[in-house]
């Protein structure tokens, strides 16, 4: 009860926000919004089902294109030219997935990087699209508003996108394949085809996000399309706070943002480098993550809430 | 209760690499039967129980369960037509409560009776208390009554036992025993491979010995502790 009217809370408070200040914490919390949709959708294929993708702006770079073209050349208005971006990504994700989901751990995340930079060799070479390095120019948005509602209610959508999942059995079995995906499939779970779903359902907010990012810079490239540091910045915020939890990646793109966000104010010169040295001090001191040593100690419940209330339920028999 | 058989090998060839794991296997289980199979270690016990699974495709021969084909079919098609089993090592997700555990590998329920379909076994078991206990803080034994009570989700027809009674206690041995027994009452088909000559004998109304990937002998277990062929294998 107490997490619903603190949610209520936070959703308010960011809702209010552009209403209210200044364009600097507006621009700040668009980049946030951008990694919680980032780092909830690595979450669902890397943090659930275990399979660590070093690739995912493949996505969001596939996105940023899509809605940028689609802009440009079909005069689409933004939202649908982002929702198109996502659909892209989808569409691109559905193929790959069937095919990538064969290679299985480090394969699985080198195939994955691998991908990104043939996507962004693509971007650069396929220059009468794209117009290669030069990259493409969108008008400027004024307004950042609706941009930043459309982020908003994208992250807001992720978040309670995976607390349904992890209360689902779909929820459970992603992380039985990540446990034990041999065992998993001896046991009659679908493996194949729910690692597919799972991939593609972590394709939808890169992709989107990826057009709305192209947005809000009004321009567009390959480098920052497809770059690594987004990457390693999703990686290490859903780390931070804990990979297959609903929370944590919340409260990792929320902590390592500001982090970040002081760090490049402050000490530009080691910004770069943090967030490998966050990723290296969080495997090694707490690879589970902020969320996972909070339930161990008993501050927050554990996940997957609904199956205990429906286990609790009277109708069942009663133990002695 | 007839003699038909639930459950047919055919002549089934497996091979890994050189290594031929099964040479012409061939052996019945009857419904409503319980049927035992031993072996020497790398008999081709556990690669017989794979291929029925269908998490080892055969390289030859044909495998049906209620007279269709079992070897063309992937693990979750074989699970919905009602045969399921446990694994020599048990093989829990460690990370996920024993009720957890269950409810993922259910099909088709709602999450409702998926959940008490899960409690009436983990009562079956007498295991219910530990519903909210993460499997990989479970002991061995335990881990082994979460096992069978996994595989009877899919209320099988046919249960694939392998080592049930391997490296837990005579207790709860015989309480593992007691549970088969009662699902056998209950009309379920139970196969189970195990070197406990003991239990064999108290359960089973068959047992099939393999040797070297061939099904050897078959017969009532007294029968074939004194089989020659078995002998010979055995020691």
């Amino acid at each position: 009860m107490t997490a619903w009217i603190l949610g209520g809370a936070l959703v308010a408070a960011a809702a209010v926000l552009p209403l209210v200040t200044a364009s600097y914490l507006v621009s700040f919390t668009i980049q946030l919004f951008l990694f919680v949709v980032l780092a909830y959708s690595w979450n669902v294929i890397s943090g659930y089902t275990g399979y660590t993708s070093f690739g995912h702006t493949s996505f969001f770079g596939i996105g940023a294109y899509g809605a940028t073209l689609m802009m440009l050349h079909w005069k689409l208005p933004w939202l649908l030219a982002c929702a198109g971006g996502g659909l892209l990504a989808v569409a691109v994700a559905l193929p790959l997935g069937v095919v990538m989901l064969r290679l299985r751990g480090s394969f699985f995340a080198i195939g994955m990087f691998g991908l990104a930079r043939v996507f962004e060799a693509v971007a650069f070479g396929w220059a009468d699209l794209t117009r290669g390095g030069t990259g493409l120019y969108l008008p400027p948005a004024y307004d950042l508003r609706p941009l930043y509602y459309a982020l908003g209610v994208l992250a807001l959508g992720m978040v309670l996108l995976t607390w349904r999942l992890d209360n689902s059995r779909f929820g459970l079995q992603l992380l039985a394949i990540r446990e034990d995906e041999d065992g998993a499939e001896a046991l009659g779970i679908k493996t194949t085809r729910l690692k597919v779903r799972a991939f593609v359902l972590s394709a939808v907010g890169p992709g989107v996000s990826g057009g709305f990012y192209a947005v809000y810079l009004s321009f567009i490239d390959p480098p920052t399309a497809f770059s690594p540091a987004t990457e390693l910045t999703t990686i290490a915020m859903v780390l931070f706070g804990g990979m297959g939890t609903v929370l944590g990646p919340l409260v990792g793109a929320a902590v390592l943002s500001v982090l970040y966000e002081g760090l490049w104010a402050r000490f530009p010169q080691v910004y770069l480098g943090a967030g490998g040295v966050i990723i290296a001090a969080v495997v090694l001191l707490m690879p589970r993550g902020v969320m996972a040593v909070a339930m161990r100690r008993g501050w927050l419940p554990h996940g997957r809430g609904t199956l205990r209330r429906l286990a609790a339920r009277p109708a069942a028999p009663a133990e002695a | 209760m007839g003699a038909r058989p639930l459950l047919l090998v055919d002549g089934v060839v497996k091979r890994f690499g050189g290594v031929m794991a099964l040479n012409g296997a061939s052996c019945a289980v009857t419904e409503g039967s319980v049927t035992g199979l031993i072996g020497p270690n790398g008999s081709g016990k556990s690669t017989l129980f794979a291929c029925i699974a269908g998490v080892e495709r055969p390289d030859e021969g044909r495998i049906t369960f209620q007279g269709e084909r079992l070897d063309e079919r992937t693990p979750s098609e074989i699970c919905e037509m009602g045969l399921a089993r446990t694994f020599q090592v048990t093989r829990l997700f460690r990370e996920m409560t024993v009720l957890e555990n269950l409810v993922a590998v259910a099909h088709g329920r709602s999450d409702a009776a998926a959940v008490r379909r899960a409690q009436e076994l983990l009562e079956m078991v007498e295991i219910r208390r530990l519903e909210h206990a993460l499997a990989g803080t479970l002991s061995y034994g335990q881990r082994k009554l979460v096992e069978i009570a996994r595989a009877l989700m899919f209320a099988p027809k046919l249960l694939l036992l392998d080592e049930p009674f391997a490296g837990i206690n005579p207790r709860l041995q015989n309480r593992i025993l007691g549970y088969l027994k009662a699902l056998h009452e209950g009309g379920v088909t139970l196969f189970l491979i195990d070197h406990e000559m003991r239990i064999l004998l108290d359960v089973c109304e068959t047992v099939l010995a393999i040797d070297a990937g061939e099904v050897i002998a078959s017969g009532p277990p007294e029968e074939i502790r004194r089989n020659p062929r078995v002998l010979a294998a055995y020691f």
